[in-house]
């Protein structure tokens, strides 16, 4: 049903709170009425803004998360004690095993794992670690990786013989890897200074315990493996941190300036705990500039480096800068101490939701491209402000012989696929010198897009001849004419003009990839396309980029999305 | 007051253009502030981080030399040619460029590659830094070196070769385990011959309805062309070869070849034909999407690379890799396993400035330090992000043993899998084959996957039983052909008339100064008769001239120009040269044209469902409802989402299995309605039915539908012009049609839908021509995949002008879309006096 607009648009009465069924009748009469356009509405609305939200939730999540498929990324949890244990796995059937068989055949096969898991706990747990929940954890790993590796025929055997492959997959080294696996823990491992001339030397290692001390804090250094576990507890987020401590004398041949970065291995525990750390070295402190999280499980490695020469380059900045924070009485007795402390829920939560976004800031030179991108949009929107207003004139209003030649040349200019002029265009800027710069992409625009000029031909053939006339006579010339008369009623066009080249600024794709050379000149379109090159498996992270890319025009879109309707509305589009 | 703001106005815009033009003018320059001598590197990424620490120390042993390092960024090898082809025609080509070594064998014979060979020939053997083939695998080292077809003259080396890679087969072991192939040990056996390998590809596969394969593949056992092994792989596998030995001869149809393409025919019909395998290629569905880690591909070929897939994504996968598996004859001839081999290389393009620098640069970045250093930085890289390190196997026979031994043998925490995959690894990367390195190399590869689809498709089955003839060969010999015809103009000399250009540009500037004589001649003559005034012309030309600048120089001009390119042989490197008609007889020719004017009309579908749902939406919203600019802000959202990032965000959702429209489809295929209509269908269709979530942008049928539905979701675009259009049609119309007794569907054909015609008309037109120019969905999404379905006009233009370095080609193609863009908006308007109704405005 179509209503009218003027007819509708009175107030609808506000009914203050009856009894029930007059209420539900109201409601229905609602629906009936206009209820159903929103129901529509919301629905459609659902559509075109769930693919965004899911986009936001994708840039939140770790791939692990990815990886598992699970719709909403998880919550970071506060963790009082480090080892934990992770928590237990539910048993996952093979396609084309029968239920019946399956849930026959499973206590037999989860006795076997337990004894297999029980036999392989260390003899000292951690502490407050719960052995059982540990072996039960452990179990229901192993349980699921054997299973998925059982041959089919098995399971159409008999249980002994099903009992008897199943024991072959229990091997050592899977049993010590499910029980290593499911407890989540912090470990050290190597600690490595590398040299502005690439040498690269070992500092500590994590098998020996006399590398690292704790400092301060509720913690111990425990060996485990080759790697270092620190034990520790916070009862609450005020908790002090822990401080960790190690000195080590600079090798011989290198300077306290020649420190090109340390290196530190850690396996971190998934607590979201974070770390500081600070290196006394040459007479100068240095600080981390920011946080490293306590994230995942899997075993990783943090750069800390000082200034350098890598902070001029565009590679992905990977480390996690130094800063001068004060001077040190050490000068090639360094120290190097990390901090750990106690992250709340929020902060945790706060930490995982930027992740993403910092790391797509430090894998390109984000802030680079962004300032391209700037200046692309404003050089060219304000070329497509000017030029279409201009030029416009010529054709709506002035009379000359060759106007309907020329407005027809214009018009079939619109219809001409930019594909056709590729080629010659390029040749054109080359010729230029303009190859490798982003004039190609904006200087077009102050030559007027014809799409444009049509605009504002239709909006100016409205305004009424007589204003021109009294400022004829107010000895105005043409010129000003145009820009005292002409341009203050255009607004709504320009609005539309400047929104509509400002998004088609912003997308622009082809015209940077035939004409840039190198990274430190392209927008955001390419810098986006160029990481999903080659960061291409990192969702999660592109994700985010997209995220930010799509920020900025969504603003300006709702800045003046008054105008911009207007505009629309103003022009009418006949042609 | 109003005067003065003029002024200043007029000042401003003065100030702004001379400030925009210094620094246009600033820009354009090369940045050459310290007198050293620059030197412009393109490093890929897969060179490693600290290739900036490496540059740092070598600018301090060369102080007088400074690298400007960039990434390339490229769509693919091939894509990243492109952007080396622009910089080159641009003047200011890059000094050193990591480059894919297949594409030398062309590049060089266009002779676009500096060759090394003097400046290796010139080094000191006393240096230290000396840059020694010998030690590089030989095979690397010849695809790395040209010469033209035909001669027997020494190769000349035109790139040194980086990095190498091979091609394996990876087995999932717990899938074979599964199945019950195993030894006598009870460990999973790997098939060695063709034989094996078939039965191996029919016991693992898993088809929706057991036993018929028609019904969908659940599973992939294995096919012959997943992963990365292409009819190559077979033919070396088969002794063939696909070029003569002195490179004259395109060999495509020789007996071995099509025993080759034979068998993999075979195997793809067993599995039900080429399309349930193309759902699972994996070109999109990158990292932890990837088909053969979740246990949905059993076995495939694929290249060294893929092992950095397995270490980021899914380090405890229990796989094996081994040679793939031969014929039984081959094997039985005592020939060993081969497989082929392709890399990266550094060259220089021949048009640098700075070559001797560049080759300094070159040999400093191949020395054991920097490898190793290089090398180092990618450990760390990964590590930082908690990943298996897995190195590639560099050029340098030595290095990579060296690099073999302490980032995998050495390392405790290495996994047993990777420590054994290494182990085969570092002995097949000694002998592969290599493709021929050859001008035509791009085509040879194109044509060979084009015989390919033609033979598993069994597209000449009809015309080879009227003929008598074998369809495996014929589809090789249609194929050949072409090659053929390349390589034969390739070695004939070139076209003897050159363009050249003087005339052309007389003629054009002589008819754009006509124009503007016409207008004053003109105005001067008609001053009674129109009321023309010189001075209104002049003002006329002074608020036009902007415009009329840009069209003479950037569409009327480029116009013309391409015209005449259409009629030449150009490839941006060398002189144009007259061939008459020749493109547009080629382009006639063209099969793959055809495809991609049928790929593009394919994608008008989308201008009727963006318009309805745009209207949908606008009407709607033009019912009074009440929070409109809400709802309309949240409609046009998607509309506002930059298109690349559009691109990349769908490209997600249509691969992911987990994204909410596959979740959703599914949860719905799964409710009883789905299920009994499935059921019933299933009684009717030939072969079995079963709903499933689609694969969108793998599936030849499906990836333009797919490109379409995202188009959709942006229909907010539209609504707002709709909007607007409704909102100015007079209410007394549908009053007067409500009192003549119309109800709202009528009141809706006969006053809305008249009253909309004009803007119906303007996005038809609008839409026709932005069709025509779909380009970035299919660079981004698919790169024109799966099997050239949503390979589209543009692109093709694109690929034809900036990838195969056809100017010629490019520019009829061009012209054949102006005149059809011409012609479809002529129809339409044409047509559109019947329909479009104006009032009085």
């Amino acid at each position: 049903m179509i209503r009218l607009e003027g007819a509708v648009l009175r107030p609808v009465d506000h009914a203050p709170f009856h009894v029930a069924p007059v209420a539900m009748a109201r409601v229905g009469r609602w629906m009936a009425r206009r209820g159903w356009v929103h129901v529509l509405l919301l629905t459609l609305v659902a559509g075109c803004l769930y693919p965004l939200a899911w986009m936001f939730l994708a840039s939140v999540k770790t791939d692990e998360e990815l990886r598992q498929g699970n719709a909403l990324p998880s919550l970071p949890v506060f963790r009082v004690h480090s080892p934990y244990v992770r928590p237990s796995l539910a048993v996952i059937r093979p396609d084309e095993v029968r239920a019946v068989r399956f849930s026959a055949a499973l206590p037999a096969l989860r006795e076997l794992t337990t004894s297999a898991v029980a036999s392989a706990l260390p003899a000292r747990v951690p502490p407050f670690v719960d052995p059982d929940v540990w072996a039960a954890s452990s179990s229901s790993a192993l349980l699921n990786r054997a299973v998925s590796q059982l041959p089919r025929q098995a399971w159409d055997d008999t249980d002994e013989v099903l009992a008897a492959q199943y024991r072959v997959l229990l091997t050592p080294d899977a049993v010590s890897n499910a029980v290593s696996d499911q407890l989540s823990r912090f470990e050290l491992s190597n600690l490595a200074l590398a040299s502005t001339d690439g040498q690269l030397f070992s500092l500590a290692s994590g098998a020996d315990p006399a590398t690292w001390r704790v400092e301060s804090g509720n913690a111990s250094l425990v060996p485990s493996g080759d790697a270092l576990r620190l034990d520790y507890q916070f009862g609450s987020t005020d908790d002090p941190p822990v401080v960790l401590v190690h000195d080590f004398a600079l090798p011989d041949d290198v300077q306290a300036s020649d420190i090109h970065k340390l290196v530190l291995s850690i396996r971190p525990d998934d607590s979201w705990h974070r770390i500081d750390a600070s290196l006394e070295v040459g007479g100068v402190r240095w600080k981390s500039a920011r946080p490293t999280y306590l994230a995942q499980n899997r075993p990783q490695s943090v750069a800390f480096q000082p200034p350098g020469f890598d902070d001029k380059t565009t590679r992905p900045r990977t480390w996690v800068p130094l800063r001068i924070d004060g001077a040190s009485d050490r000068r090639r007795n360094a120290r190097f101490a990390l901090t750990l402390s106690p992250t709340s829920q929020g902060q945790a939560v706060f930490a995982k939701v930027q992740r993403n976004y910092l790391r797509a800031f430090d894998s390109v030179p984000f802030l680079q491209y962004m300032g391209n991108s700037l200046l692309l949009v404003g050089l060219t929107t304000a070329g497509s402000l000017f030029s279409s207003a201009f030029v416009a004139y010529a054709f709506a209003r002035l009379e000359w012989p060759g106007r309907t030649t020329a407005l027809v040349l214009l018009l079939s200019t619109m219809m001409i696929p930019p594909q056709v002029t590729m080629v010659p265009s390029f040749v054109v800027w080359e010729r230029l010198g303009w190859y490798n710069t982003l004039n190609p992409m904006w200087v077009p625009a102050w030559f007027g897009s014809a799409f444009f000029i049509f605009l504002m031909i239709q909006h100016m053939k409205t305004i009424p001849r007589e204003l021109e006339e009294a400022a004829k006579i107010d000895g105005l010339g043409v010129v000003q004419t145009w820009w005292y008369v002409i341009v203050p009623q255009l607004k709504p066009t320009l609005a539309a003009v400047g929104v509509l080249s400002f998004l088609g600024a912003w997308n622009e794709f082809m015209g940077p990839l035939i004409y840039l050379r190198d990274q430190t000149k392209f927008p955001l379109s390419l810098g986006l396309l160029g990481m999903r090159i080659d960061h291409g498996a990192d969702w999660s992270m592109l994700m985010a980029a997209n995220m930010l890319m799509t920020v900025p025009s969504v603003v300006v879109f709702f800045c003046f999305q008054r105008y911009f309707v207007e505009g629309i509305t103003v022009t009418g589009m006949k042609a | 007051m109003k005067r003065l703001s003029l002024r200043v106005a007029a000042l401003l815009f003065l100030s702004l253009a001379v400030a925009v033009s210094w620094w246009t003018v600033r820009s354009s320059r090369e940045a050459n502030e310290d007198g050293r001598e620059p030197i412009v590197f393109w490093a890929g990424w897969m060179i490693g981080d600290d290739i900036y620490a490496a540059i740092d120390r070598f600018e301090h042993v060369h102080p007088q030399y400074r690298v400007v390092a960039t990434t390339g960024t490229a769509q693919d090898a091939v894509g990243d040619a492109q952007r080396l082809l622009s910089a080159i025609a641009g003047g200011v080509p890059p000094d050193v460029v990591f480059f894919d070594r297949f594409a030398i064998g062309e590049w060089a014979s266009r002779h676009a590659l500096e060759d090394l060979t003097p400046y290796l020939d010139a080094q000191d053997p006393a240096d230290p830094e000396r840059l020694d083939l010998s030690g590089y695998y030989p095979w690397a080292v010849e695809e790395a070196s040209s010469r033209p077809p035909g001669s027997l003259e020494p190769r000349r080396i035109y790139g040194v070769p980086t990095a190498v890679d091979a091609r394996f087969l990876y087995a999932n072991l717990d899938l074979i385990r599964q199945e019950g192939m195993t030894d006598e040990r009870g460990e999973p056996k790997l098939p060695t011959t063709w034989g094996e390998l078939r039965e191996y590809s029919n016991r693992l596969s898993r088809f929706r309805v057991p036993g018929r394969p028609d019904s969908g593949l659940v599973r992939l056992g294995f096919a012959p062309n997943y992963g990365d092994s292409f009819l190559y792989m077979y033919a070396f596998e088969a002794g063939g070869r696909l070029l003569s030995p002195d490179g004259l001869r395109v060999t495509m149809d020789s007996p071995e070849v099509t025993r080759a393409l034979r068998f993999m025919t075979d195997v793809y019909d067993d599995l039900g034909g080429i399309a349930q395998v193309n759902a699972f290629q994996q070109s999109a569905q990158l990292g932890p999407l990837d088909p053969f880690l979740k246990g949905q591909v059993a076995m495939k070929i694929d290249g060294t690379w893929y092992l950095e897939t397995l270490g980021d994504w899914k380090p405890d996968m229990n796989f094996a890799l081994a040679p793939a598996p031969m014929p039984e004859d081959q094997l039985a001839k005592g020939r060993a396993p081969v497989t082929w081999g392709s890399g990266w290389s550094l060259v220089v393009p021949s048009t640098s400035r700075h070559k001797q620098a560049a080759f300094e640069l070159i040999r400093y970045l191949r020395t054991w330090d920097v490898v190793a250093m290089l090398d180092r930085s990618k450990r760390e890289r990964k590590q930082s992000e908690g990943r298996v390190y897995l190195p590639t196997v560099d050029a340098d026979r030595w290095f990579a043993h060296r690099l073999f031994e302490q980032d995998v043998f050495d390392d405790r925490a290495m996994p047993e899998t990777f420590r054994r995959a290494y182990r085969s690894l570092a002995e097949l990367v000694d002998h592969p084959e290599i493709r021929p390195v050859s001008p035509v190399g791009q085509v040879l590869w194109r044509q060979q996957i084009r015989a390919f689809e033609a033979a598993v498709a069994h597209k000449y089955a009809a015309e080879a039983r009227a003929s008598g003839q074998d369809e495996v060969q014929l589809a090789l010999t249609r194929m050949a052909e072409p090659v053929q015809h390349q390589l034969d103009e390739a070695t004939r000399p070139l076209p003897p008339n050159v363009v050249r250009w003087s005339p052309y540009f007389l003629v054009y500037g002589g008819a754009v100064l006509a124009f503007l004589a016409g207008v004053v001649v003109l105005t001067l003559r008609r001053r009674r008769s129109h009321g023309y005034s010189l001075q209104q012309t002049g003002a006329a030309l002074l608020f036009a001239s902007p415009w009329f600048l840009g069209f003479a120089v950037l569409t009327g001009g480029p116009i013309v120009f391409s015209l005449v390119l259409s009629f030449t042989r150009y490839d941006i490197l060398t002189d144009a040269r007259y061939v008459g008609l020749a493109n547009y007889h080629d382009v006639i020719a063209d099969p793959t044209f055809y495809k991609s004017l049928l790929n593009t009309a394919y994608m008008i579908l989308r201008i009727p469902l963006v318009m309805g749902a745009g209207l949908v939406m606008a009407l709607l919203l033009n019912t009074g409802v009440r929070g409109l600019s809400l709802y309309r802000a949240s409609l046009y959202l998607p509309v506002t989402m930059p298109l690349v990032a559009a691109c990349l965000l769908w490209t997600w959702i249509f691969n992911s299995r987990e994204s909410f429209l596959n979740e959703g489809l599914r949860f719905l295929f799964d409710t009883a309605p789905a299920r009994a209509i499935e059921w019933v269908a299933d009684r009717f269709a030939s072969q079995p039915v079963r709903l499933d979530a689609p694969l969108w942008l793998q599936d030849p049928k499906l990836s333009k539908f797919s490109l379409v539905l995202m188009n959709v979701w942006a229909a907010g675009g539209g609504m707002v012009i709709w909007l607007a259009g409704l909102q100015s049609i007079p209410r007394q119309l549908y009053e007067a049609a409500s009192i003549d007794g119309a109800g709202p569907f009528r009141r809706f054909w006969h006053v809305t839908v008249p009253m909309l015609s004009p803007y119906i008309l303007f996005n038809s037109i609008v839409g026709v021509i932005a069709t025509m120019q779909v380009f970035a969905e299919a660079y981004v999404m698919t790169g024109g995949g799966p099997v050239d379905s949503t390979l589209f006009y543009a692109f093709y233009l694109f690929r034809q002008a900036f990838q195969f370095f056809q100017m010629g080609y490019a520019s009829a193609l061009a012209w054949i879309l102006f005149v059809a863009v011409l012609l479809l908006t002529l129809l339409q308007l044409r047509v559109s006096k019947r329909w479009v109704h104006y009032d009085q405005a």
